[in-house]
């Protein structure tokens, strides 16, 4: 068994109830794009933020560690290598038709690892007939919390993404955000000023969401698994069994978009 | 008998009498949060509008202000709703079409001795109508004397008075046979963090929910920097600043005032959506929240259905308006008018084109409910296709969809009998 745990930060700029799901900038929630950002689109970033917003946590969830048949291995071709959701994932929400903030699924869910010359990847489909998202049961729309058992205590979240004290960790933002905008304002720059302006008024509004938890997936994904590249990846790795997969996102970030990713995925050899 | 004029009894004296100015108080809600939600949608949002970033910023801050305000009112229909259930009544949905110019706010009396009133109107945001905006919502220091009765009829120049009107008869007509409505049968839950509906059981919970509702409109004697009220001068004088700043700034599309897709044998005034797009879009936009409307009525009448199904009730009216209403109604302000009205472009326009009204029997309203929105996704579904028609529209079909799905697995069974 090939086993990879991966971690960082990843962007996710979704707006947020009251406002529809596919709000371009934020209105009525409690989530924005701000001046000179592209609008905001709910897909699932684990690499190349469209916008990196400073201050705040730098993305890219990475492989942290790689072990086969439970031996620890200090080099391997997929040790720091990029964890990526592909097909633009969003988390599906729908204001609750789908289902509420906190349990929305990541849909679709394509995994990509990524490293010197290797490279996993596998898509696990919702449903094995494909049927569209309205005409799935409730039930098999939540089997990612479904399978979950009980999340990620928040000491666990928080512990994870580097932060002793949330309360402090505000301060400190607020503090960096009236620093920046400052600034921006000896600069004469009014782009940055209406960016970090709006930042810095909507960050007293921001409930301390950081100590959820709100989205993780326990079980195996499904579908067909591809291996590709020409590095070795010190066994042979079976495409057609299940690959065993657990993870949690959390301490969301509402002022920066950006939450933590932690999980793990094993690969059984042959 | 003496001579003399024949003068309607203006008191709230009895229960027909408390009932009909809930009603009034009803539509009146009903009607404020829907031309606030019409002046937000209407209100531009990009750069590429014509505006500074800075302006961009300030529109954003006062249409989520728009947004929150209507909110609150809905929340206020939600606790008139309990009244009229606190007393024996039914929840109250109608309300007249748009524009309405003689029935609400009776102003001063003009030249010709002919009684004024503020009128209802679906209008874009501006100095005009955020200035219209803060009359509505305006403070009266001290109750009015003027009387408000078969049914009074009521006389009133702001929401505080009829509402004071209303806790008057509150406190004198007799507790012991007023609250004869089921008391268990009142929303009472959140709809959201920020939505609150009062419970009302009794003389005092009545009083406190009716002064609860002045205070967020008008404030309190000593001010309220959160009312109503104080917000919308707030955008005031922040237009005003603007304006004077920047004479070029204009804060909204060329949205069409009251618009309409059909004729209304009550309506003077309006203008027709002539725009083929635009008016089916339109259309759809009213039946969706006439579909809101049954739903609403459905659930505040408590016709016995399991929590469980009203639960989902609740929560898809909820769904509804955040995640298909509202956008609908923001697409039109994007959509040409139609070419009688050059420059022009469409907006929501939220006609009722009949009763609302929902069966009895909660099996067959849940049915209808569900049947309507079926119906209303595949006319979204058709319309994305139309050339021209917004991307968003197949968004929208999929959101129906899952609406109508939801309501259709709460449906309460009907009896082996009745099928």
């Amino acid at each position: 068994m090939l086993t990879l745990e991966f971690a960082g930060w990843f962007c996710c700029r979704l707006s947020t109830d009251p406002d529809p799901s596919d709000e371009p900038r934020g209105v009525s929630g409690w989530t924005y794009a701000v001046a000179g950002e592209p609008d905001l689109d709910r897909i699932i970033r684990f690499q190349d933020a469209p916008v990196a917003r400073k201050p705040g946590p730098a993305v890219g969830v990475v492989v942290r560690g790689v072990a086969l048949d439970g031996r620890v291995l200090q080099s391997h071709p997929l040790l720091g290598g990029r964890v990526e959701l592909l097909d633009e994932a969003k988390f599906e929400g729908r204001n609750g038709l789908v289902s509420e903030d906190g349990r929305e699924p990541m849909l679709p869910f394509h995994l990509a690892i990524s490293g010197d010359g290797l490279r996993l990847s596998r898509r696990d489909p919702l449903d094995a007939q494909d049927r569209p998202i309205y005409e799935i049961e409730p039930q098999l729309l939540l089997r990612q919390f479904m399978e979950a058992g009980d999340p990620p205590s928040s000491q666990q979240v928080l512990g994870a993404a580097g932060i002793a004290d949330v309360l402090e960790h505000e301060r400190e933002r607020a503090r960096e955000l009236r620093a920046a905008l400052d600034a921006a304002k000896q600069a004469g720059d009014e782009l940055a000023q209406a960016a970090l302006g709006k930042r810095l008024r909507e960050l007293g509004r921001i409930e301390p969401r950081m100590l959820i938890s709100y989205g993780f997936r326990v079980g195996a994904l499904g579908g067909e698994g591809a291996v590709d590249g020409n590095a070795d990846p010190g066994a042979t790795l079976d495409t057609a069994q299940p690959w065993p997969f657990r993870a949690w996102l959390g301490a969301w970030d509402g002022d920066a978009l950006c939450g933590f990713a932690r999980g793990r995925l094993e690969i059984p050899t042959r | 008998m003496e001579g003399g004029g024949f003068e309607p009894p203006r008191e709230i004296t009895t229960r027909a009498g408390l009932i009909h100015a809930l009603d009034e108080a009803a539509a009146l809600e009903h009607g404020l949060l829907l031309q606030y939600l019409f002046a937000a949608v209407s209100m531009k949002r990009r750069p590429g509008e014509g505006l500074t970033e800075r302006q961009v910023e300030l529109l954003r801050d006062w249409e989520g202000t728009l947004l929150d305000v209507a909110r609150q009112e809905m929340a206020h229909l939600g606790t008139v709703c309990n009244l009229l259930n606190a007393v024996g009544a039914a929840p109250q949905f109608s309300r007249p079409n748009f524009p309405v110019a003689n029935r609400y706010y009776p102003s001063d009396v003009d030249e010709d001795g002919e009684e004024e009133h503020l009128t209802f109107a679906l209008e874009p945001f501006s100095l005009a109508t955020v200035k219209r905006f803060v009359r509505f919502e305006t403070p009266e220091p001290e109750a009015t004397d003027r009387a408000v009765a078969a049914e009074p009829a009521l006389r009133w120049r702001t929401v505080g008075d009829l509402y004071k009107q209303i806790s008057r008869a509150f406190a004198t007509l007799d507790e012991r046979t007023l609250f004869i409505g089921d008391q268990d049968a009142q929303e009472t839950d959140d709809w959201t963090a920020r939505l609150k509906i009062l419970r009302v059981a009794n003389r005092q919970e009545a009083i406190a929910a009716i002064t609860s509702i002045i205070e967020e409109g008008e404030g309190t004697p000593l001010g309220n920097e959160q009312s109503h009220w104080q917000r919308f001068v707030d955008i005031q004088q922040q237009l005003e600043t603007e304006q004077s700043r920047d004479p070029n700034f204009e804060p909204a599309r060329p949205v069409l005032a009251n618009p309409l897709t059909r004729p209304h044998f009550e309506v003077a005034g309006g203008r027709f959506i002539t725009d083929r797009l635009a008016g089916q879009i339109c259309e759809l936009h009213n039946g969706v929240y006439t579909s809101m409307l049954l739903m609403l009525l459905q659930y505040f009448a408590f016709a016995g259905e399991a929590q469980g199904a009203r639960r989902e009730l609740r929560a898809t009216i909820r769904r509804l308006m955040s995640a298909v209403i509202r956008p609908l109604g923001e697409l039109l302000t994007e959509l040409p008018a139609g070419p009688e009205h050059p420059g022009r472009t469409a907006g929501p326009s939220f006609e009722l084109y009949g009763a609302i009204s929902a069966p009895v029997d909660p099996a067959r309203a849940w049915l209808l409910f569900a049947e309507r929105l079926a119906d209303q996704a595949e006319v979204c579904d058709a319309l994305s296709r139309e050339p021209g028609a917004p991307p968003r529209l197949e968004f929208l079909t999929t959101n129906l969809r899952l609406a109508a799905a939801a309501i259709g697995r709460a449906t309460p069974v009907l009896g082996p009998q009745e099928v």
